[in-house]
């Protein structure tokens, strides 16, 4: 081998060794101080690029679409999120209302407390201002508007990354609910192209669209996602589909809340 | 070297960009063309600063991109004499691979359209780096 093209394989295998070697080290919380020192100036940037990258959308809307269609378009999805939220809090007070008639005097579920985050990025993941310096762990619901985000899916010093329910390949266990109750159960899973679709519905089970899907008890429950969009025609198979819109706007997002169970 | 240092701002910009809101992987386009102008230590050298900056600001674990931005550059220069001008199609073929990897490896899933789309802008930039090459008075470029 010319030494010339020795040289370059050394750079490389110098170079990749250095990677692998910060990767482990990364992994085993090693470079968690180095990080929060390097990461604090980054996402003062970002959450700036950001915050200008939602006002320019904004901006441009306003020019596509004209005011007067826009502030009635936001007046009436502000409305239909609300009243998703309404119906889905009636919903789950029917039930629960039921549920302390026959539980008299159980004790109450754990207070939850609520910490407010600036999305600094939404790329692949959503990722937020907040980390292990503020609280934030592994596994926490993040919310707006009592609908859900996302979970966090890893945690920085300073920082998380959201696992959205758009993001590809997800699986979320869900339940159906109505103004009839609880209709069925199934699970989210999210296609390519921000598409939502609930899978995994038996056949007999009665979804109709317009109705909520909202998290199951695996998750922290009751968390609205969306609504039933259309249920997609029958088939042969064991199992019905449905497509869902979400009732957030996951990339007009600029402050959500990590949800702290205490 | 020199070259590598002009670089640098231009990869802080596409890993800040990259980091809040652009899903194109712009930043693994400039590893590819790089390393197909430059192959060698320069292009080694921008892939591992562009893949330390995009987990930083993306905030995927450290090391994670830059181990992959060096694989990529290395098969680039182990293949560069195989990218010929008649046949772009290996060229296209490992821009298209590289970007379905790297998303499966950090992302956890495969998305062929950011693929695509660096595919296009790769093919699309062939006399921009056939101008560099030139330019440079290397080692021709063989697209």
């Amino acid at each position: 081998m010319k030494s010339g093209l020795k040289k370059e394989f050394f750079w490389f295998l110098l170079l990749g060794f250095l990677s692998l070697l910060m990767f482990y080290f990364d992994r085993r919380g090693w470079l968690k101080t180095v990080r929060g020192w390097l990461e604090r100036p980054v996402l003062g940037i970002e959450e700036k690029i950001y915050g200008f990258k939602l006002s320019a959308v904004k901006e441009l809307d306003f020019f596509t679409s004209g005011q007067k269609q826009e502030e009635q378009i936001l007046k009436l999805e502000g409305k239909l999120r609300q009243l998703a939220v309404d119906g889905n809090q009636l919903a789950s007070c029917l039930e629960e209302n039921e549920r302390m008639r026959k539980l008299l005097g159980a004790p109450l579920p754990p207070s939850w407390k609520f910490l407010p985050a600036k999305v600094v990025g939404l790329s692949g993941q959503m990722r937020l201002d907040k980390g292990e310096k503020d609280g934030v762990k592994q596994g926490m619901m993040v919310v707006s508007e009592n609908i859900l985000v996302g979970r966090v899916d890893s945690v920085e010093a300073h920082s998380c990354l959201v696992t959205l329910p758009i993001t590809p390949n997800i699986k979320i266990p869900v339940v159906v609910k109505s103004d009839r109750g609880v209709q069925a159960k199934g699970i989210l899973t999210s296609l390519p192209g921000q598409k939502l679709i609930l899978d995994k519905v038996l056949q007999q089970e009665d979804i109709q669209s317009g109705d909520l899907v909202v998290t199951s008890a695996d998750w922290l429950p009751d968390l609205v996602i969306g609504q039933i969009e259309e249920v997609l025609p029958e088939t042969a198979a064991i199992y019905r589909k449905a497509r869902l819109s979400p009732l957030v706007d996951y990339q007009s997002l600029s402050v959500v809340f990590v949800v702290i169970k205490s | 070297m020199k070259n590598f240092l002009i670089l640098l701002p231009v990869t802080l910009v596409l890993a800040l960009l990259q980091g809040t809101f652009l899903s194109l992987n712009l930043l693994l386009l400039l590893v590819i063309l790089v390393a197909l102008v430059n192959p060698g230590k320069v292009s080694a050298f921008l892939a591992f600063w562009s893949g330390f900056l995009l987990d930083l600001a993306s905030g995927t674990p450290l090391g994670l991109s830059s181990f992959l931005f060096l694989i990529f550059s290395f098969v680039l220069f182990l293949y560069r004499r195989r990218l010929d001008p008649s046949r772009p199609f290996l060229l296209l073929f490992f821009v298209f691979f590289f970007a379905m990897f790297f998303n499966r490896i950090v992302y956890h899933h495969w998305n062929w359209l950011p693929g695509l789309v660096l595919v296009v802008l790769v093919y699309a930039a062939r006399p921009l780096m056939k101008y560099f090459q030139d330019f440079k008075g290397g080692v021709r470029l063989k697209i």
